[in-house]
């Protein structure tokens, strides 16, 4: 009895955690508008769900099936970055060293926030399956079929609520992964698992994956496989055919084989709890104290070690700088020197850039150089707005003449100048043959430092600039430039003035809005 | 009640945050006096099995803590330094979540606590509103919510106000009755009225351990008190640890430690315990109890 007692206490208590944080409201509120914006007014061009170009008619089965299998891709990859770094709240509170010294055990504690994490996301879950409900109700074509909205998320669900629920307490139990390496890492794991069920499902005798698909995306596959016109199937916002009319999709046929699929996807998951017991810290101070400051003999370490001379190197050049500017320029110029000095990969990086895009073909630096240095740029500045938050330096900043007010500015500054040492020589190159491309990049630069700079500052976390600055480097670089509107940094030469003006917008609007909440939150 | 024999613990740099530490202690408040750095906060992790020793044995009444840690854990209370709270949390709230995690039956026990600390007419407010005084008083509300034989709090009074502070020690006098409190700081005034022992710890090990009066008898003839001039105060530095030094009309008034005076006319006053404090920590070897 008593084990449930406190399984249930850690249970509620995570709970009550986050839905009390102003993040789950703005999350909610981003769920409600992400599925406005995934079933699109047809006489816009757009649809829900194409089958070669086809419409599909806004019936029940069909936005059940897609808003599902959009809810479920989306699910593996923001659930975690949302559920993620819960034990580490409980060691920067010290909270975890109370429970360490109690008599709960780890697998309470750990099934505790495994839960925790589940009712959580259910929660998000069941908030998008509403809206998409009421999605029907706006922009629907056929009368409400309630069973198939509950048939096709619980078919497509529990599994990336399970997996992402464990997987985020794995991570967070092993130090070397609770922190921005686990964030970067685990979303090229999101990309492993989306593509790996469906590339096996091409193996002969079957797709073993299918008892792996936490996406659910094998599933999809083989419901789609027998669907005249599957061979070119869309869902998610695209164009269709108006010539070619509407078809009417009654959704997959399910098959009992499936859903012993999807619940061995469930219990599949398990051993990753397994995993994260037998790699749990409990709130060891010599072990959990990694996950603020990285210490140690591991590779990481090593890498650290071995690039330090060269990243203080790289970040001394910012140093001296600053001893000649003063006021803001100063400011700018020594976070900047701080910011390679404590990450000294990025001042290989950015060396590395700068040699590598005066040395490579232009193509070369425009499509593949240039994507990659923008990555590592970003991972580099994500903290940079929130450092004094996490750090418990603000009240430092504020004895600084005038620098609070200026605050984001200061930190845009920073983010920029680092931006423009990765992708400045990039510009100047393509400004002389493809000048609208250098626009795009310069365009691009200023969208990433502005939004690093927003959104860092607004969640106080590098993490939420993290996720979907690569969610959308992944989208844009998957889709090669044949959508013009995705190509925000020029890096297939396909945006035009339109696309640069509205990226333009969005950045100014960002930190608009960023420099309203720091105001209020200063009063 | 507590027995600690030949405890070690050696970190994975090679260097040690408890070397070779015995003591045993009933009831009452041991109090924890160390520089930082001196390894009371190690020490306190390992009694508190958050931490592993490296060697040695910790036995609170008989049982072996390494052995058998949850015997240990039913009957402790802990509070960890810097201390933070779940700042959406109320705390009721928060002492509700550690009274179930603790396995507190009681439905009356959370209303109690917080009326012994003080906090009943804030017990609805978010913890994030809270100075760090109610923090600190709502830490040692969960750390007594369990009813505990041992309680070990940690630097518990940094932070807080003087009067905060006094309250935070009556409050920690109130509750050692017939329990054993373990207190460590670093600031002599806060254990000198309220430990019924003292440990002094310096870079890991036991400097000494005894009652207040038997270390304030120790310091007896060790502690001076004179006035000089600006110049003699730099010799007097040089040569005594001056405990304190005041700038009045007619020279400076020095407070210092030492087994001799260095300067005539010096007279002898009666030790306080950071005088004690600076005697031992200036001692070259450790001596286990006070006169030995």
């Amino acid at each position: 009895m008593r084990h449930v007692s406190r399984i249930g206490a850690v249970l509620w208590t995570d709970l009550l955690i986050r839905i009390r944080k102003p993040s789950t409201l703005v999350s909610f509120l981003l769920l409600c508008f992400v599925a406005y914006l995934w079933v699109p007014d047809p006489d816009s061009g757009l649809a829900l769900m194409t089958f070669a170009k086809q419409r599909v008619l806004y019936n029940s089965p069909a936005m059940a099936f897609a808003t599902a299998v959009l809810g479920s891709v989306s699910l593996v990859l923001l659930g975690f970055y949302l559920v993620s770094h819960s034990i580490s709240h409980d060691v920067r509170t010290r909270c975890g060293q109370v429970i360490a010294a109690t008599p709960t055990t780890n697998w309470e504690y750990l099934i505790g926030k495994f839960l925790g994490n589940i009712a959580f996301l259910s929660l998000l879950t069941a908030g998008y399956l509403l809206s998409s409900i009421v999605m029907q109700g706006v922009r629907g074509e056929a009368p409400l079929d309630l069973g198939a909205y509950f048939s096709h998320y619980l078919m497509m669900l529990p599994p990336p609520i399970v997996f992402v629920s464990s997987v985020a307490l794995l991570f967070e139990s092993i130090p070397r992964l609770a922190g921005k390496l686990g964030d970067v890492l685990y979303f090229f794991l999101w990309g492993l698992i989306l593509s790996l069920p469906v590339g096996l499902g091409s193996l002969p005798g079957g797709n073993p994956a299918m008892y792996f698909d936490f996406t659910g995306m094998a599933l999809v596959e083989q419901g789609l496989l027998s669907q005249p016109g599957a061979e070119s199937v869309s869902i998610g916002v695209s164009p269709f055919d108006p010539d070619l009319g509407v078809r009417v999709w009654d959704g997959i046929e399910m098959q009992r084989s499936w859903i012993v699929s999807r619940i061995v996807s469930v219990l599949a998951s398990l051993p990753l709890l397994a995993l994260a017991a037998l790699a749990f810290h409990r709130f060891d101070p010599t072990r959990s104290r990694s996950l603020q400051t990285p210490s140690g003999k591991g590779w990481l370490r090593r890498l650290d070690l071995l690039t330090r001379p060269v990243g203080r190197r790289v970040g001394s050049v910012f140093l001296a700088g600053s001893r000649r500017t003063h006021g803001l320029s100063r400011a700018v110029l020594s976070d900047a020197a701080l910011t390679l000095q404590n990450n000294p990969l990025g001042g290989v990086a950015l060396l590395a850039t700068v040699v590598l895009s005066l040395l490579a073909p232009l193509s070369l630096v425009a499509r593949l150089l240039m994507p990659l240095a923008v990555a590592a740029w970003a991972i580099l500045i994500a903290g940079i707005s929130n450092r004094e938050q996490r750090a418990g330096t603000v009240d430092i900043i504020g004895t600084v003449p005038r620098l609070a007010d200026r605050y984001l500015l200061w930190k845009l500054g920073v983010s920029l100048l680092l931006g423009f040492g990765f992708t400045l020589v990039g510009i100047l190159k393509l400004s002389v043959v493809a000048p609208g491309s250098a626009l795009s990049l310069l365009g691009g630069t200023l969208l990433v430092a502005s939004a690093a700079t927003a959104l860092g500052s607004l969640a106080g976390t590098p993490k939420a600039f993290i996720v979907l600055f690569l969610s959308f480097w992944y989208v844009s670089l998957n889709d090669g430039g044949n959508t013009p509107a995705l190509d925000f940094a020029g890096f297939f030469g396909t945006a035009d003035t339109g696309v640069r003006l509205f990226y333009l917008v969005l950045a100014i609007a960002l930190l608009l809005l960023a420099q309203l909440v720091y105001r209020a939150r200063a009063r | 009640m507590l027995s600690i024999r030949s405890l070690s613990k050696k970190f994975k740099a090679g260097n040690f945050g408890v070397r070779n530490f015995s003591l045993e202690v009933e009831s009452g408040i041991l109090g924890l006096l160390g520089p930082n750095g001196a390894g009371k906060t190690t020490l306190m992790q390992m009694v508190a099995t958050l931490l592993k020793p490296t060697s040695g044995e910790i036995r609170f009444r008989g049982i072996d803590v390494a052995e058998e840690p949850d015997a240990l854990r039913a009957r402790l209370g802990y509070l960890p330094q810097n201390f933070g709270v779940y700042d959406n949390l109320t705390a009721r709230e928060f002492l509700t979540y550690i009274a179930s995690i603790k396995g507190v039956r009681s439905k009356y026990r959370v209303q109690e606590m917080l009326e012994a600390v003080n906090l009943h007419t804030s017990a609805e407010r978010p913890l994030a509103g809270f100075s760090g005084g109610m923090k600190q008083r709502l830490g040692i509300a969960q750390a007594l919510i369990n009813e505990p034989d041992l309680v070990i709090v940690d630097e518990p009074t940094a932070g807080l106000d003087p009067e905060e502070r006094v309250r935070f020690r009556n409050l920690l006098s109130e509750v050692a009755e017939g329990r054993l409190v373990i207190l460590s700081t670093h600031i002599a005034s806060d254990i000198e009225s309220s430990a019924t022992r003292i440990a002094i710890l310096r870079e890991g090990s036991l400097v000494v351990c005894g009652s207040p009066e038997e270390l304030l008898q120790a310091a007896v003839g060790h502690v001076w008190e004179t006035v000089v001039s600006s110049s003699e105060l730099e010799h007097l530095q040089s040569h005594s640890r001056v405990s304190r030094a005041v700038r009045r009309s007619d020279g400076v008034h020095v407070r210092f430690v030492g087994s001799e005076a260095p300067v005539s006319g010096a007279r002898q006053p009666s030790p306080t315990l950071e005088d004690a404090y600076l005697h031992f920590m200036s001692s070259p070897e450790p001596q286990g109890q006070p006169g030995k």
